[in-house]
């Protein structure tokens, strides 16, 4: 059964007609066109679909659209912070990107990870990564980036 | 038949490139072979180069980026030569042209094949554009240098920029054969790293073929059998069509597509599909049915692959050791599920899918969205022109990983079959659970090899016998020195369909042969490490990097307290890979790999970072498999579907990787698929080290007996 919807994503208020059961991931992809959010599984065990709902890290295929009114999204679209600044130019660093599918997903949850935990040592850091499935292996300098993207964040004091 | 020449306006226009002046060198050479097999040949140039006037340099890049940075690197090989402005530099897959030969990326042979063509281009467009130069100046060539972009004239200091010659450039005969500059290696190792083109990849992301949006564009979602190979009998489909939403619900035979306005509405409309499927579908065997068949088979001679000596005389007598292992089905499981967007029109066909053979694609796309009037039209075009006429237009999507799927053109077909038959553009996306079960998987091989040995260690007969489906003699011949050695493979059809995976039968024949030579040494009483050498003194290449794995791990340190560690060797795509795992001995909670010591010598290197990335990548791939997950058939079903039954590893599972490649200036070997046959054997011989117990079937878990009283032997 369809409804209207209206949700705050990246800051934006969003007004759409959709089912109540669907999962914000399809209505970010198909409704919104916000496609950073990837589908790869569908039952929460990849982490490709990462969002923040409020602060907290969500997979987006596994939250419906009913369920979040009230709430506030950001989306890897949307994301404006130090820690995702430092990430960025730590992945380029790091040389991290192999074919790029898995990074919105680790990207999300890495910048959540240091804004919560910037000190994070490499066993928390692998810990809250790992929710983030890789196939190209890319882990190693997944983890080297996120090292780097503290080391730049806590050089510059800059939060 | 001589392919004739492209015109450029022709190529440009089917480039998608606006036609600029400037100076284009390319593959226009008569007398070229149109026979695809004879690709490897040097013979000139084979890709494009443009320079435009505003400075922008395009390398069209013939093989296809599925994250192996194969578009990086050939835009260094060319760009390094040219002494570019790396600034300036895009690399772009190249267009439909026979001129490139088959497109097709696979083998690992993407440089192999063409680091000397794009280094050639690169040299005799720096050349042209000096020759340019020296003609504007009234001056010697011989008088010009240039300068990351720019031609300079030493004694009187005048520039000019690559982008302000073209135009004069083009005017000229090109260069050719102009001498190369030596390649340093070592050097590059963040040097390059990406070219900077790609940088805005890591911000924006890149745009994967779910991600597009067409106007009028539908979305697909299947209905798949849950038997292998299943097909339509009878579809109800009344109930899902009336649904909102929903356009259509199309037959394509092995499975049904329901055809929405988005994916979600798609998707829960499949449940209101009822589908009858035939009962013809092809026997598949159960995984512990065919494991026994494959074993029984492996009893009997079968065809000779390598046939050396008389391995067979002398392999009769009881002092011959024999050992039988076995490898599963594996999946390919690339993060990107199999997905496909085309938009069939009365007379035309336009494609958009991650593919790791275009023209595949564009064969696929031919035959199932044009009219046969049209199909025989467009085969007449490409005969004359040898292009892919703008009836079929194929686009190359970037690959969320692909690892030998994307070489299938499954998801093309359906999605050309779905567009054609409600006339609008349409996206197909499989689900995880159909991407899982309907792959083209690696076949599952039972191995017996049989050897003996003299009384000095040295290998002097050994037989290998392979059983089962699919592609297995790659990788099936021995390196080790033996006069008589006989390789034998049983090919069956298992009716689960078998494609190539990441290093395709390297992976099975080495941890068969790489866990046998572990056990041979250890019933003579040798050093693992000592009896591989003692029998590879005619592999220099192998023996080194063995050596040189050995050494980095700490061979002849005390290992670490609780550690254990096996090593394996294995050549392949022209490069030699050793390697040394190290496990946690407590094995109460299944086995922990440590870390993970790799040598490598894959001749020259061309991009170091891409080099050690694909390493490191093929390590973690090849864990998945030695620890983890398998396929396996129960009834005719696949019986896995997601993550949660084909787990793959994690961060926090994988190990330290450490590698060491050899300086070289040999020939550069292939690297994307060579990490990946070492690892199942490296680990299964630390696991023996550290528990003495033997499991010879993969993912290990599967015959690791867990005790409280493990301890390292």
């Amino acid at each position: 059964m369809k409804d209207t919807f209206e949700l705050s994503i990246n800051g934006k208020n969003h007004q759409f007609v959709a089912e109540s059961d669907m999962p914000l991931l399809w209505v970010l992809r198909d409704l919104l066109e916000l496609t950073g959010s990837k589908y790869s599984c569908g039952i929460g065990q990849c982490g490709a679909c990462s969002v923040r709902v409020n602060d907290d890290i969500v997979a987006s295929c596994q939250v419906t659209v009913s369920q979040l009114r009230g709430r506030s999204i950001t989306t890897i679209e949307g994301l404006v912070t130090p820690e995702i600044e430092a990430l960025r130019r730590a992945w380029q660093e790091e040389g991290v990107s192999q074919c790029g599918f898995c990074q919105s997903g680790q990207l999300m949850v890495a910048s959540a990870l240091l804004e919560k935990n910037p000190h994070a040592d490499i066993s928390a850091i692998e810990e809250a990564m790992s929710p983030v499935l890789c196939r190209c292996g890319a882990y190693p300098r997944i983890l080297a980036a996120v090292v780097r993207a503290a080391e730049l964040l806590n050089a510059t004091g800059d939060r | 038949m001589r392919v004739p020449r492209i015109s450029r306006r022709v190529f440009l226009k089917q480039s998608g490139i606006a036609v600029t002046s400037g100076l284009t060198l390319g593959s226009a050479l008569s007398g070229c072979s149109d026979d695809q097999s004879n690709f490897d040949a040097p013979a000139g140039w084979h890709v494009w180069l443009t320079i435009a006037s505003d400075n922008s340099i395009t390398v069209f890049c013939p093989r296809m980026e599925m994250g192996q940075g194969i578009l990086n690197s050939f835009g260094q090989l060319a760009g390094r030569e040219l002494d570019a402005d790396m600034a300036f530099v895009l690399v772009r897959h190249a267009p439909l042209n026979l001129e490139f030969g088959s497109q097709i990326t696979e083998n690992s042979d993407s440089i192999r094949t063409h680091w000397r063509t794009m280094r050639q281009l690169g040299a005799d467009a720096r050349d042209t554009l000096i020759r340019a130069a020296a003609k504007k100046w009234g001056v010697v060539p011989d008088a010009c240098t240039t300068n990351s972009g720019v031609v300079v004239h030493s004694v009187s200091g005048r520039r000019a920029e690559y982008g302000e010659l073209s135009s004069l450039a083009k005017r000229l005969v090109p260069s050719s054969g102009t001498p190369l500059r030596s390649f340093n290696t070592g050097s590059s190792a963040r040097e390059f790293r990406d070219l900077p083109t790609y940088a805005g990849l890591v911000n924006a992301g890149k745009t994967y073929v779910a991600d597009i949006s067409l106007p009028g564009m539908l979305s697909a979602a299947l209905i798949t059998c849950p038997r292998v190979g299943g097909r339509v009998a009878a579809i109800d489909k009344s109930a899902a069509v009336a649904a909102i939403g929903v356009e259509a619900v199309v037959d394509l035979d092995t499975a049904v597509a329901v055809v929405a306005d988005t994916y979600w509405t798609a998707l829960k409309a499949t449940r209101l599909v009822n589908v009858a499927w035939l009962d013809d579908t092809p026997y598949v065997p159960d995984h512990d049915d065919w494991k026994q068949r494959l074993q029984d088979l492996n009893k009997k001679a079968g065809s000779a692959l390598l046939k050396r000596g008389e391995a067979e005389g002398r392999l009769s007598t009881d002092s011959a050791f024999e050992r039988v292992y076995w490898s599963p089905y594996d999946a390919h499981a690339a993060l990107e599920t199999t997905t496909c967007v085309a938009d069939v029109r009365p007379n035309s066909c336009e494609v958009w899918a991650p593919t790791q053979s275009p023209w595949s694609t564009y064969a696929v796309a031919r035959d199932n969205g044009l009219s046969a009037f049209n199909r025989f039209r467009e085969r007449v075009s490409l005969k004359l022109s040898g292009t892919a006429n703008n009836r079929v237009i194929i686009h190359s999507t970037p690959m969320g990983g692909s690892f030998g799927r994307r070489l299938q053109q499954d998801h093309v077909e359906q999605a050309v079959r779905i567009s054609r038959a409600v006339g609008k553009p349409v996206k197909l996306q499989w689900s995880r659970e159909q991407d899982m079960s309907h792959d083209f998987f690696r076949p599952a091989s039972s191995h017996n090899i049989r050897a003996t040995v003299d009384e000095k260690g040295q290998i002097n007969a050994w037989r290998h016998r392979i059983a089962g489906s699919g592609i297995l003699d790659h990788g099936s011949a021995s390196p080790y020195d033996c006069d008589h050695e006989l390789v034998e493979v049983t090919i069956l059809d298992a009716g689960l369909p078998t494609g190539s995976l990441r290093s395709t039968s390297h992976s099975p024949n080495a941890f068969a042969r790489e866990c046998f030579i572990d056990e041979l040494a250890a019933k003579l009483g040798i050093d693992p490490y000592v009896f591989r050498l003692l029998n590879l003194k005619n592999n220099s290449r192998l023996g080194t990097v063995l050596t040189l794995a050995a050494e980095a791990a700490g061979r002849g340190d005390a290992l670490t307290t609780g550690w254990a560690r096996g090593i394996a060797v294995h050549p392949s795509k022209g490069s030699f890979v050793a390697m040394v795992a190290e496990i946690n001995a407590d094995l109460t909670n299944g086995i922990r790999v440590e870390r993970i010591v790799c040598a490598v010598d894959c001749g020259v290197v061309i991009n170091e970072s891409s080099v050690r990335a694909q390493l490191e990548g093929a390590i973690i791939f090849g864990l998945t498999s030695t620890l983890k997950s398998r396929i396996t058939v129960r009834k005719g079903e696949v019986q896995q579907s997601n993550f949660h039954d084909y787990p793959l590893l994690r961060m926090n599972e994988t190990p330290r990787i450490e590698i060491h490649l050899l300086a070289s200036d040999k020939d550069p070997g292939g690297v994307g698929e060579v990490g990946v046959p070492c690892v199942a054997p490296a680990v299964a011989n630390a696991l023996f080290a550290a528990s003495g117990q033997r499991v010879r079937e993969l993912p290990l878990s599967q015959g690791l007996v867990l005790s409280d009283t493990d301890s390292p032997s």
